[in-house]
């Protein structure tokens, strides 16, 4: 089985930033690839198959983030992850209660 | 409530001798030490990551041997006793606990290991404030990864402030990965112990090798 190592900077689009929703969606969709997933802010990495990983890293809107999977499924698992921060988590219509 | 601003008045710097310190996350904090108060203030440099447990915990509001039994109960508790101690108005109650039990319903925040942090966003608040809660017995909460909570953060946040929620969120699940602080708080069971804890928790003295 081939592993490979994919990674791709996004950006946090929505205004509430990732708070714990986001967060929770980017764990059920991380936890579908076999793939370790990672997220990275200024050097410093979170497990995209951990709420409270991802929650370590306090991005709000605007903020840079390194996509980084590694294993057979990295670029599905990228390109799936990266789709949902482009749709801003779904949250860039009506404010949402979050 | 405590502010996130300045915490002491510019005619104390006098007393003061600065101390540069890098934190565990790598930015800078400014650290005054006073030799005639004998006690420490710490001033954050500006940086989005820093937020302590004392700029939104409540301390006189923490419930340290919560009764209720299900997820509305906890909530109900919890906003309570912000109410008790003057955090919240009356007349919001009822409309801040069903907000938050809106919330819960777009996906429970139960967040693993034990804990969750149930919130909302209400107009009726100027700052965010927040309290704790612990369960001896741990309450069913839907959480994410099936187990049982004993640790709760609630938090109420003013809408227009979404940064200072994410901080707050930030600060609570950067301490909880340090497993000492986690079984400690779970093991409290008075006020003042989960005030002391989150107080050295402030301090960095739980500070993950």
């Amino acid at each position: 089985m081939s592993t490979e190592k994919i990674s791709l900077t996004v950006t946090v689009l929505n205004p509430q930033g990732l708070h714990a929703r986001p967060a929770d969606l980017i764990v059920r969709l991380a936890s579908q690839f076999a793939s370790m997933i990672e997220i990275g802010k200024q050097g410093e990495w979170a497990d995209a198959k951990s709420i409270l990983s991802l929650l370590t890293l306090g991005a709000a809107q605007g903020t840079e983030l390194k996509l980084q999977a590694t294993g057979s499924d990295a670029s599905a698992a990228i390109k799936a992850i990266g789709e949902l921060f482009a749709q801003g988590f779904n949250e860039m219509g009506a404010p949402i209660d979050a | 409530m405590t502010s996130t601003g300045c915490r002491f008045s510019t005619e104390s710097f006098g007393l003061l001798a600065a101390t540069f310190t890098t934190s565990e996350y790598g930015f800078q904090e400014l650290e005054f030490s006073s030799k005639f108060a004998n006690q420490t203030s710490k001033i954050p440099k500006r940086n989005t990551s820093d937020m302590k447990f004392s700029d939104f915990i409540n301390s006189d509001s923490i419930c340290a041997e919560l009764k209720a039994q299900t997820k509305q109960e906890v909530i109900e508790e919890l906003v309570q006793s912000l109410l008790d101690t003057g955090q919240i108005q009356a007349d919001q109650r009822d409309d801040i606990v069903s907000s938050i039990m809106k919330r819960e319903e777009l996906g429970s925040t139960g967040i693993g290991r034990g804990v969750a942090v149930p919130h909302t966003k209400h107009p009726s608040v100027e700052n965010l404030v927040g309290t704790v809660g612990v369960s001896e017995a741990g309450v069913d909460f839907d959480a994410l990864d099936g187990e049982r909570v004993q640790l709760f953060f609630l938090l109420i946040s003013p809408p227009e402030r979404p940064g200072d929620h994410l901080r707050a969120l930030e600060n609570i699940s950067r301490q909880l990965r340090d497993e000492t602080f986690c079984r400690f708080l779970k093991q409290s069971r008075n006020g003042s112990d989960i005030q002391q804890l989150l107080q050295e928790a402030d301090d960095n003295q739980f500070v993950s090798g």
